[in-house]
């Protein structure tokens, strides 16, 4: 085991999507800065995710969220142009719309409702859609279901594109990319903080934690207790098929490569990444019901995954001690473009600005005093 | 749902005889095998007209026969398998079903050792094993010009039975690299255990030698070649030479490794085999993997052979009737003496053929970067150099980066060949870096089966 110090202005521990979009950024912005990732090991949500670059429905319980995740979805396009540029990887965006389905007619109701409030305190727009009108979007869809809200700024990417882009932008420069590299320990030093990972010792002047479920225990170092937890995920995907879809879905999309990706499960079971049959059974079951083509396809693999989840969905945007950030959310892939961009723009600056203020931890401190005088 | 004292997955040596032995001590016992019939790969065919020794069929028809008072299913498929054993089968006639068994006994022999040699994709390359089965199953020999070209006893044993079939293959090119001179001693010892085996391979190599095939030794650089359609193979003969021979069906072989799919989606804990130059999952000595309940027994567990397979089962359904109390110790311990010690003696052989037939062709380190690694995705080892070189940690990275190991097969083709070019361009022990996760379902199976599958299936223990 080597011991010998390394140096960095910013050590971003977490080589997920949220890690690698803010190292990618602060490099981008001449900044020198070293990624630490864990391998193999990692919980490693981005690898799980469903690739949506998401807009409708964000922001519906905590209002700022709703403008932040538009100006996300904006901020794509270059994003990713830039990606390609830098490594030749095309991350496949394609931003034409998207659907989130409803069965019953009380659930597109309620659903309209939500997005119509959202339009009003942030400019969202959407449609709603009977099932006749889904069909020119997305060929073969059932008339078995009340039907669908449609935001044109909702799109997709291939997250496993999008991390490997990420990753191989971030590895041009010498160093950067540090792999293998579980954080054992972090203390703040007189200029900053020492890193202890399973192989070297490193100072950074500050530091991002970015590690998914990882900060709890990151953010513990520093005498932090972060109110996030997991929650599961399946998702199935299909044997290739002719390309058909021009939009994605919230539980059915078509990847560009012709897979279909049937997903939409929401499980609170703590840190199990195991796939159940009965949920495996319940998402074949919903995607045939809309699509009914899909009955005949085959399925070729399920994986889970763990959604880091704040009380309200939202992300996190904190300095949790002096030098030492936090950046955490559910949204890796909808919110990559603004980490790169906004969020390391901050960084860089060396102070979170008024816009980041909503996204602090001390929105979910105000609630709970709330909650407990409501309960006196 | 089916809730049987033991459920068997796989009815080959193993399975058959576990099978047998479960039954006669009383268990209930399930037994499911994915082929239309039973018998594994080495006593494929004895419940019909297929090929092969007479005395193998003979101890083949006495394994079936124990076995008969299992309840057996052929055509059924285990797509799913949980930590607690319980497994969710399809089968083509009907739909999804679920059996949740005390114990599961994974028996699920061995297959081919991927071999990603430039050319390998092309239509008219298949395995030896594949041929063989074809042959011994239903009599069937290739036409045509067929050539079989790589390393392991297998490979000389189809080209026996191609010759007594009448097909002489058109030229061996055995890759076997000449025997280098570590105490042979020893290893005569280790064979000396078995002479039966080894006597059972000489005459293979006499019959052979007789037939009068062209025989091409210590061959390297294998390349199959031919437009949309394998129609030759290149290599470099033992003297060094250039060589390209013709071939209308190239038949590859590099060995046998475990199938070891339903032990790698559960999660059992894996030790790496150097001898072997593969994963074994970690089995005690009565076959129970590191998940309790679970065992696994044959080839699957390391390539041991159909007779130790034989063993291997019996030990199992030994241990399983104890734990499910219907033999004490001590009645566990007779009646495994004579297993024990012939699994011993056939275990002391294989270090013989270990060190007779290494991988050769099969060694994806240093395979050409235009090699694919990986078929039903088409990644190439020169991908997944990139891949790593961009920070592909491990395999599960690799496979989200590059899609190796994504496909239908699961990984069943590349994920050796991915962590031999991750240790080789890491300069990290294999054993370390391991194989990427294998997700349900095992083999791709129509969502209308699962989505319809009417199951009150809650586990038992």
């Amino acid at each position: 085991m080597s011991t010998h110090a390394a140096n960095a202005e910013f050590a971003v521990i977490g080589g997920g999507l949220v890690g690698a979009a803010i190292a990618y950024g602060l490099l981008r912005k001449g900044r020198q800065a070293i990624l630490l990732d864990e391998g193999d090991a990692a919980f490693r949500a981005s690898r799980g995710n469903f690739g949506l670059v998401w807009v409708q429905g964000k922001g519906d319980k905590l209002a700022d969220y709703a403008p932040w995740a538009r100006q996300g979805a904006a901020l794509w396009p270059r994003f990713a142009r830039d990606l390609t540029a830098a490594t030749g990887v095309d991350v496949e965006l394609e931003q034409n719309g998207g659907f989130v389905f409803c069965l019953t007619e009380e659930a597109l109701n309620a659903r309209a409702a939500t997005l119509e409030r959202l339009r009003l305190s942030s400019g969202l727009d959407y449609d709603v859609m009977t099932p006749a009108r889904i069909a020119r979007y997305m060929p073969g869809v059932s008339s078995s279901f009340a039907g669908a809200t449609f935001a044109q700024e909702d799109g997709h990417a291939n997250p496993l594109k999008l991390l490997r882009a990420l990753q191989a932008a971030i590895s041009l420069h010498d160093g950067a990319l540090r792999r293998g590299q579980r954080v054992a320990h972090i203390e703040p030093t007189a200029s900053g903080y020492r890193i202890q990972t399973s192989t070297v010792a490193l100072k950074a002047d500050r530091i991002v934690l970015a590690a998914g479920l990882g900060n709890l225990q990151l953010a513990a170092h520093l005498g932090v207790d972060l109110p996030i937890k997991p929650m599961r995920g399946q998702i199935l995907v299909t044997e290739r098929c002719e390309p058909m879809m021009a939009v994605p879905s919230e539980n059915v999309r078509q990847t560009r490569d012709g897979t279909f990706l049937l997903g939409g499960s929401w499980e609170d079971v703590g840190y199990d990444t195991s796939t159940t049959f009965e949920v495996t059974r319940d998402i074949a079951a919903l995607a045939i019901r809309y699509f009914p083509f899909l009955e005949s396809v085959r399925l070729v693999r399920s994986w889970a995954a763990l959604r880091i989840l704040a009380p309200d969905n939202a992300p996190i945007y904190d300095e949790i001690a002096p030098g030492a950030y936090v950046v955490t959310c559910h949204s890796g892939v909808s919110l990559a473009a603004i980490h790169a961009e906004q969020v390391a723009g901050w960084l860089a600056n060396g102070s979170l600005p008024a816009v980041a203020a909503p996204f602090s931890l001390s929105r979910f401190r105000v609630n709970r005093s709330t909650m407990e005088s409501a309960r006196v | 749902m089916q809730t049987p004292d033991l459920l068997i997955v796989g009815g080959g040596a193993a399975g058959l005889s576990a099978a047998g032995v479960g039954r006669k001590l009383g268990l209930s016992v399930e037994l499911i095998d994915e082929r239309p019939a039973l018998g594994g790969n080495y006593y494929a065919g004895v419940g019909g007209g297929g090929l092969g020794s007479k005395s193998d069929r003979q101890h083949g028809s006495q394994l079936l026969t124990g076995a008969a008072r299992a309840s057996l299913s052929e055509g059924a498929f285990a797509w799913r398998v949980e930590r607690n054993g319980r497994t969710f089968v399809v089968t083509d006639s009907s739909g999804v079903g679920v059996i949740a068994p005390k114990r599961l006994l994974i028996a699920t022999g061995a297959m081919e050792r991927p071999v990603p040699i430039p050319g390998s994709t092309l239509p008219g390359v298949m395995y030896a094993g594949a041929a063989q089965l074809v042959l011994k199953t239903s009599a069937m020999v290739p036409a045509g010009r067929c050539v079989l070209v790589g390393s392991g006893p297998l490979l000389l044993l189809l080209a026996t039975q191609l010759v007594a079939a009448g097909a002489s293959p058109a030229a061996i090119i055995e890759t076997t690299p000449a025997r280098s001179a570590v105490s042979l001693a020893t290893l005569l010892r280790s064979a000396s255990s078995a002479p039966d085996l080894l006597l059972r391979g000489l005459a293979m190599m006499i019959r052979l030698k007789l037939a009068r095939i062209p025989w091409h030794h210590h061959a390297t650089n294998i390349g199959v070649l031919g437009e949309g359609r394998a129609d030759r193979v290149e290599f470099i003969d033992g003297h060094g030479r250039g060589q390209s021979v013709a071939a209308d069906l190239v038949l590859v072989h590099d060995g046998i490794v475990p199938n070891d799919h339903v032990t790698r989606q559960l999660g059992c804990a894996e030790i790496w085999h150097e001898g072997q130059h593969s994963f074994h999952p970690q089995v005690d000595g009565w076959g129970e993997t590191s998940i309790s309940g679970i065992f696994a027994a044959g080839d699957c567990t390391g390539i041991w052979g159909a007779k130790a397979a034989e063993m291997a089962g019996q030990l199992a359904a030994l241990q399983i009737a104890h734990q499910l109390g219907r033999i004490d110790q001590t009645e566990r311990d007779r009646r495994a003496r004579h297993p024990l010690k012939r699994l011993e003696r056939q275990r002391r052989f294989r270090p013989f053929l270990e060190h007779s037939f290494p991988p050769t062709m099969s060694q994806a380190a240093t395979a050409k970067a235009d090699t694919i690694v990986c078929r039903c995705e088409n990644v190439t080892a020169g991908e997944i150099r990139l891949a790593v070189a961009q920070g592909a940690t491990g395999p599960d990275q690799l496979k989200s980066f590059t899609r190796c190991g994504m496909g239908p097969c699961q990984g069943r083709g590349c994920s050796l060949a991915a962590a031999e070019i991750i240790s080789h361009e890491l300069g990290t022990a294999i054993a370390s870096v391991g194989r990427h996760d294998i997700r349900a379902p095992l083999k791709p199976i129509p969502l209308g089966k699962i989505a319809t599958a009417a199951l009150e299936a809650e586990p038992t223990r």
